[in-house]
Order: structure tokens, then sequence, then C-alpha cells
């Protein structure tokens, strides 16, 4: 299970990821179109510009021309249009290209060239004006500028439109391993994501089968559980019936023929009853026994454990006068449980390290508490290792047992001392580990012969 | 106490009615013992008496068990002590059921006592002596 959890958490990764490349692509897809359009875009203006400066430039020595020849004023005002437009011209120029060392060199000399071209153009003019000739010297070096002017921008020109070549190339080449890229990505999506799907699915069927499974289980255990709890009550109840009859009848046989019965026969009248009077008390205990299963009949109220044992010890106070008894208790926990079964719980177990205890010396009884997690627990196997429990140790000094009885006196009638030796039926501690169960807690025991025993009862911390 | 008194036993075990009556003639009880086995027998018994034409069918004492087929003894119980004309007759409950609720139950619907049957014999007989003794000589219960 944990597998195919790794597994999917894996796969969704690998989806999310190749989702992210996916999106990767399709963004620089996007931004170098955007970067294209704005190359072209920007091209377009450089080219759309420097024509501009070449018709202003035109336009100035058309001007030029026309004044020089008639002498008319008129033919100024194109020229100093031109003038300033060729200018500005140049500016916005030179903002465009202003990122590409190439070109602004290139424009440098342009600029210069195209300077010079005005200012001898307007020494001509203003020569003219005072009415003085010019000399066709500078006429011919007008042209000539002009003539370098032009070749100049046409190369600034070219080399517009090669690194506009380059990009749309350069462009073109992405663009055309973009769409191989998107398809791969998509497609690896795809089967990532079927993949996910595939795991995903196929989990949820085997736990959705698996809670069935479970409910079906929880539910015949119950109805088990209910007609073993049921067993137990009726068997012993109607076990009682004719038990009872024995001992009536063969104790009306003991009084009514008490002159007629030999010695022997009264002696195995007496063995039937107290067999039968043995019966009746087991009999009597697994009722009870089967009465403290069946706790769906009680209600769950909260107790405080230290109320709770000082009663017990009220109850003991002979047997604990009787063996000298000394008894330490922490401070216990308030719960949430059944009175009557909790009561029994310490009772049981109290009245065990006073019974047990060794002779010529002095019970020492302590009963200690501590909150702790549910992986501190030794024996236990919990889903959730945090989750908390009262622990409550009843520690005492007495005769102890070998430590591989630990399970098995809390079996029910089970025993590990003669009848003669210390009274009891073997139900004590089954009907502890009952009540833990009923609890939801745990009972475990530790020992070695003649060092005394430790009981440890766990209650989880959260309501039962 | 010349009056011929009738102590009627409802029970649908025979060998308890056995050693009941046994326990019954040991107390030397100067009664009739009568027998019924369940819940209608007891309810017809007190209506129309044994058919023997015992004309004095209002018995002085009722030993009911609890657990018997037909009408059980806790019905039967409900139904004599809800008539004015029986609730009179004391009714003690003898049986083996322990339950807290059936004694509960059997005291709020008018029980003159609950006795758990006694395990032995001489218990038994004891008991009875007792019970007899108290309810047919000593007390007497309000009419009403």
């Amino acid at each position: 299970m944990q597998q195919t959890s790794k597994y999917i958490k894996l796969s969704f990764l690998g989806f999310a990821i190749l989702l992210m490349g996916l999106s990767w692509v399709s963004y620089q897809q996007v931004s170098v179109n955007l970067n294209s359009t704005n190359a072209v875009e920007h091209t377009q203006k450089v080219l759309l510009v420097s024509e501009e400066f070449i018709s202003n430039m035109k336009d100035i020595e058309t001007g030029q021309r026309g004044f020089l020849l008639t002498q008319n004023h008129t033919f100024l005002e194109p020229l100093n249009q031109g003038k300033v437009e060729a200018l500005a011209n140049l500016d916005s120029l030179e903002a465009l290209v202003k990122n590409n060392a190439v070109q602004t060199r290139c424009l440098v000399k342009i600029k210069e060239l195209g300077l010079s071209k005005i200012k001898a153009l307007t020494e001509n003019i203003s020569l003219i004006d005072k009415g003085r000739a010019i000399d066709l010297s500078t006429l011919e070096y007008g042209k000539k500028t002009m003539d370098s002017l032009r070749t100049r921008v046409v190369t600034f020109q070219k080399n517009e439109r090669d690194l506009l070549d380059i990009h749309t190339n350069s462009k073109n080449y992405g663009q055309s391993l973009m769409p191989i890229y998107q398809v791969l990505l998509s497609f690896a999506s795809l089967v990532l994501l079927g993949i996910s799907f595939y795991l995903v699915n196929s989990e949820l069927k085997r736990r959705y089968f698996t809670e069935k499974n479970l409910e079906k289980k929880v539910e015949e255990l119950n109805r088990s559980n209910t007609e073993l709890e049921q067993f137990a009550y009726v068997a012993s109840h109607d076990l009682q019936e004719p038990l009872r009859k024995i001992r009536a009848f063969s104790d009306k046989l003991q009084i009514k023929q008490k002159d007629l019965l030999s010695n022997d026969g009264r002696d195995t009248l007496d063995k039937i009853a107290s067999s039968a009077a043995r019966m009746q008390t087991l009999i009597d205990d697994l009722l009870n026994f089967s009465r403290m299963v069946n706790h769906k009949a009680q209600e769950i109220e909260k107790i405080s454990l230290n109320d709770l044992i000082e009663d017990i010890l009220e109850e003991l106070s002979d047997e604990i006068h009787q063996k000298n008894a000394n008894i330490n208790i922490a401070k216990l926990p308030t719960l949430m449980g059944y009175g009557f079964q909790l009561k029994q719980l310490f009772l049981n177990l109290i009245n065990n390290s006073l019974k047990y205890s060794l002779e010529g010396v002095n019970s020492e009884i302590s009963i200690h508490y501590s909150e702790v997690k549910a992986k501190q627990i030794k024996h236990i196997s919990s889903p959730d290792d945090h989750q908390l429990f009262h622990k409550i140790s009843i520690i005492d000094n007495g005769i102890g047992f070998e430590s591989q009885y630990v399970e098995k006196i809390f079996v029910i009638f089970q025993r590990l001392h003669n009848r003669g030796e210390y009274q009891g039926n073997g139900i004590g501690l089954a009907i502890c580990k009952r009540v833990m169960a009923n609890h939801n807690g745990f009972i475990f025991a530790k020992s070695k012969p003649y060092e005394g025993a430790t009981f440890e009862v766990y209650f989880p911390t959260t309501t039962t | 106490m010349n009056k011929r008194r009738t102590i009627l036993i409802a029970d649908d075990d025979e060998d308890d009615r056995f050693l009941v009556k046994s326990a019954l003639d040991d107390c030397q009880v100067s009664c009739a013992v009568k027998y019924v086995e369940n819940g209608v027998e007891v309810m017809s018994y007190l209506e129309k008496g044994d058919g023997h034409g015992d004309s004095q069918h209002k018995p002085s004492l009722i030993l009911l068990d609890l657990n018997m087929p037909k009408k059980d003894g806790r019905e039967a119980l409900k139904e004599i002590k809800n008539n004015p004309d029986l609730r009179s007759v004391p009714v003690i409950i003898l049986t083996t059921s322990k339950a807290i609720e059936d004694i509960n139950l059997c005291y709020g619907l008018g029980a003159n006592g609950y006795i758990v049957k006694p395990n032995s014999f001489s218990e038994l007989a004891n008991t009875l002596k007792i019970l007899t003794k108290f309810w047919l000589d000593v007390v007497t219960l309000p009419p009403m």
C-alpha cells in the first residue's frame, strides 16, 4: 500500500513537472513571437525614419539648388523645414539604435556627414545672400558629402535588414522545434496522467473492497460476540437450574433420610453437595463475568480514579489492616468510563496484591501514574504512534509469579495456585482484562517469583 | 384459624413444585396447597377455583414463579394487583432470577415479597416456614 502511494505521489510530481515544462515552452514561444514582432516593427521604423531622413536631405538639396539658381527666398522654406525634420529624424534614429553599437557608430558617421552637409549648404546660402560668389569646390564637396551620406544610409539600412534576417532565422529555427517539444510534453503528461489515474483508481478500488470486507468482518465479529455473550449468559443461567435441584434434592435426602443413610452414604452425599456448591460458584462467576462483558447496558460516566480507589480501600480496610499493608497512591487522572467496571478492575488488582503478599513481610502497594504515547507501550501495535494513554501501574512486593505466566493469568478460570493455598476461582484478572477491552485499553503484567508483581493498565486519553 | 386456608403455588417446574410441597409439609402448615403451571392457570384458578367445588378459591398466599410458559409471572402479577378483588391476596415471587430488573419490576407491580429460590432444601423449608407464618398468621393486607 505504501509502495502504491509512493508511485501515486511520484507520478503526480512528474505530471506537475511536465505541466510546468509545457507552460514554460508555451511561454517561450509567445515571448519569441513577441520579440520577433518587436524586431520587425523596430526594423521597419528604422528603415522608415532613415528613408525620411534621406528624403529630408533631398529636400534640403533641392531647396538649395532652387535658391542658387533663382535666388528666390521661397526655395528656402522647404530647406529650413527639411533641416528641422532631418535633425529630428536623426534624433529618433539615435534613440532607435542606441542598443546596437555597430549601428550607433554608423549613425554617428551619418550624423557627421549630414551636419557638415547642412553647414556647408548654409554657408553657401549666406554667401549668395550677401551677394558674393560661391566657390564651385564647395558645391562639389556638397555633392560628395551627399553621395557618401546616401551610401552610409544604404549601409545603415542594409545592416538593419540583416539584423532582422538573423532574428527571423533564429526565430524560425526555434519555432520549428517548439511544436515538437509541446507535442512531446503533452503526450508525456497524458501518459503520466493516465498512469496516475490508473494508480489512484486501483488503490481506491482496493480500499473500497478492503473497507467492505472489514465492515463485513466487523459485523460478523459483533454478531458472534453477541452470540457468545448470550451463550455464556444463557448457558450459565440454564446450568443453574439443574444444579440448584441437585443441591436441593441431595440436601433433602440428607435431612429426610438421615436415619436410613449409612456413614458412607452420608459422605458421598456430602461430596455431591460440596461439588455442586463449587460448581454453583463457578457458574455465578461466569454469570458475573458475562454481565461485566455486556457493557452496552451500562452508562459511561466521569470517574475520578483517586476517589474510586479511596472507596475500594475503604471496602478492603479489614484486609489492609490484617496484612499491615502500606499503600501509596499517586495523583491519578479523571476519565470517562463504566464506573462499576473500573471499580471491579482496581478492586481485583489491589485485592490480588493483598492476597498474594509475602508471608512475614508488610505489604507495600504503590500505584503510579504517567502519560505515555502508544509507541512507548511495548506489546501493542497502534495505528497512531502518538496517541496518548494514561498509564497506571499497580506495584506490590508480594510473591509474584513466573514470567512465563504473564498471559495465562488473564485467561478465565486459570489459576497458578491450589485452591488450598489461595482462595479464588481464576476470574478476577479475566474480568480486569475484559474491563480494559471495554475501555479500549490494555492490561499487562510483569513479575518474578518472590519479587513482587507489577500490573500496568493503559487507558486512551480520549473518551472511550 | 379454623378456616381452611389455601396456598397457591404457580410453577412450571415439576421438581420445584415437589420441593416446595415437601418443604411445606415439613413446616406442618395447616393449609391446602394447590398447584398451577402457568400464568393462565393462575388467573383461571383465581376466577373459578380449581373446579372441584372449592368455594373459597381466593388463596391466602400465592407463591409465584416468574418464568413460566403461556403467561409468565410478571403478567399474572400485574393482573392480580390491578384487580380490586384480588389485590389483597399476598403474592410472593419465588424465582431463580436474581436480575435487579426483575426485582424492581415485581415490587413496582405490587409484589409482597421477592425470594430467590434457595439452593438447599433446609433453607427452602426454613424460608417457607417463616413466610407462611408471617403471611397466613401475622399480617393482613388492606382490601383496597
